[in-house]
């Protein structure tokens, strides 16, 4: 069977390639600045850190190691794949050590075949196909039709178009939507119908994630980029919308910086295009649709690391939406770039530690059980899956959903809102 | 890790409760994991669905969409939400002994 072994210990010999290829990676990379010699030991980002008390991973040991040349220990070590790349640890350094980027370095640096868990298999399938998932275009195409003929039975006059050529804007899916949530993408119908956009869903080079960042795969991680990138360029679309995720924005952004790529077209997060046309009174919200108590989780990815990388106001417009969408909002604390991580992230969902999941996500558990809501709404795929297993777990009540439903929910159309009842919904 | 007895065969499931080996499967093997799902029984509705998915992993190995499961068995998304609770797409597909399918899943 294919399935990997996460259990299996891991050799690492450099021997054959440079002698401290971790450190001169870093280095030579202007993208990633991490000079490890600032690190003064202070303790901080372990104190911080989700895998504290865990294990015995302690970021300092792990830039210890790298600058006395102990390379191939922590290539090997499970640690580096059991961080979730919350990057709490980055966002506290006093000195500006990056400890996420010296993560990644270490992980790109892991024979493809030793990479634990799916998360290289996803970035496989993104490379060769184009999703994660391995969609195929016809299957794609027909599961998109399909939605929308759904949604036409409610709302008659809801049409767009595939591959139109200088579209405004160019939509982007996570493959877990057709694959598993087809449901969902009638939120994102009706929310781009709602606001009366020129938009159009691709036929491929849609996926609105990337795994090869969180498997170390520097190269497929650009390729996929470009290829999507030139699929944008081809069709001359005006923006390029990324979709609830993450990371799939970070990843983009971050890697357009990283490996130098100049698109000619503007890149936004979806949620904040929700905020624009809010404001521009594009829509017609009904807050009583959504009368549960809802809190926000911050995706690690459009937060923190955001607001490191120059693109914080995400938060903003996310909270701008739902205080508009719901009657009972509130704040789980801490929040924002101080959040805690759903336990999912940095392709940890999908690398098999569930134990080490567990753990760190008990404080996420209990920052919503202090709030009482009844829905944690949070604009990530992943962190979507990463607190309903925390919520499976630990036999909470409370679900996850998408900005996308709440807002999908409360649009006033001539159709009925969704029952939003336990065990009812999008999912 | 995780062995779990069925038939006096023992099974293999992953971290995250999915088999470790799809070949290891038998339909008692369904009825096993759909009780750790929370599912009491397996009709022969849910039986039809699990057999088609089987069917397509050994073809294509990758799990079938949803919207294909729910085409070529006939069944809605609705029924399927009913039979399968939610994820459906997701759930069938683990009783269907498939490992975790690769993205956010």
């Amino acid at each position: 069977m294919e399935q990997p072994m996460t259990t299996k210990p891991v050799t690492i010999n450099l021997d054959e390639l440079q002698e401290t290829p971790l450190r001169d990676g870093l280095l030579a990379d202007a993208a990633w600045q991490a000079d490890l010699d600032y690190c003064m030991t202070c303790g901080r980002c372990l104190s911080v850190c989700p895998l504290h008390g865990y294990s015995d991973f302690d970021p300092r040991k792990v830039v210890r190691k790298v600058l006395l040349g102990m390379e191939e220990e922590v290539i090997a070590s499970e640690s580096i794949f059991q961080c979730t790349g919350c990057d709490r640890c980055s966002y506290v350094c006093p000195m500006g050590v990056k400890i996420s980027a010296l993560i990644t370095r270490a992980r790109s640096l892991r024979p493809r075949d030793q990479v634990p868990g799916g998360s290289q298999k996803t970035a496989d399938h993104h490379r060769t196909i184009g999703n994660n998932m391995a969609i195929g275009e016809e299957d794609w195409l027909d599961t998109v039709d399909w939605m929308k003929e759904e949604v036409q039975e409610d709302i008659p006059d809801l049409d767009f178009p595939i591959d139109k050529e200088g579209a405004d804007y160019f939509v982007t899916i996570n493959s877990k939507l057709p694959q598993f949530y087809p449901m969902e993408l009638q939120c994102i119908y009706k929310i781009f119908h709602a606001a009366g956009v020129d938009w159009t869903l691709p036929t491929n080079w849609w996926e609105g994630t990337n795994y090869a960042m969180f498997s170390g795969d520097l190269d497929t991680w650009e390729f996929t980029l470009r290829q999507q990138v030139n699929k944008v360029e081809e069709l001359g679309c005006k923006t390029l919308v990324y979709t609830e995720c993450g990371h799939g924005y970070y990843a983009t952004l971050a890697g357009y910086r990283k490996f130098g790529i100049h698109p000619k077209f503007n890149v936004i997060h979806q949620v904040s295009l929700y905020a624009q046309w809010m404001r521009e009174g594009r829509f017609k919200v009904d807050p009583s649709r959504n009368p549960q108590r809802i809190t926000l989780h911050d995706p690690c990815n459009v937060a923190r690391k955001a607001v490191m990388e120059g693109f914080g106001h995400i938060m903003d417009d996310s909270r701008y939406v739902i205080e508009r969408v719901c009657n009972d909002f509130v704040e789980m604390w801490p929040n924002r770039e101080n959040n805690l991580c759903c336990s999912g992230g940095g392709g940890a969902l999908i690398s098999g530690f569930v134990e080490a999941r567990m753990h760190y996500g008990k404080g996420k558990v209990e920052q919503v059980d202090r709030t009482g809501a009844d829905i944690v709404c949070t604009p990530c795929v992943n962190c979507q899956d990463g607190m309903a297993e925390l919520a499976k777990d630990y036999k909470r009540d409370w679900r996850a959903m998408h900005l996308w439903a709440l807002l999908a929910n409360s649009l006033v159309f001539e159709n009925p809102p969704m029952d939003l009842s336990p065990g009812k919904g999008t999912e | 890790m995780t062995i779990i007895q069925v038939n006096d065969k023992k099974i293999t499931l992953d971290e995250d409760g999915y088999l470790r080996d799809f070949t290891q499967w038998f339909p008692e093997v369904a009825e096993a994991l759909a009780n750790r799902e929370g599912i009491a029984e397996l009709s022969a509705e849910h039986l039809e669905v699990i057999h088609f998915i089987r069917g397509y992993y050994e073809r294509h190995r990758v799990a079938p969409m949803v919207h294909f499961v729910s085409k070529e068995t006939g069944k809605s998304f609705r029924e399927l939400h009913r039979l399968f609770s939610k994820q459906p797409g997701k759930r069938a597909a683990k009783l269907a002994g498939l490992p975790r399918a690769t993205g956010c899943s």
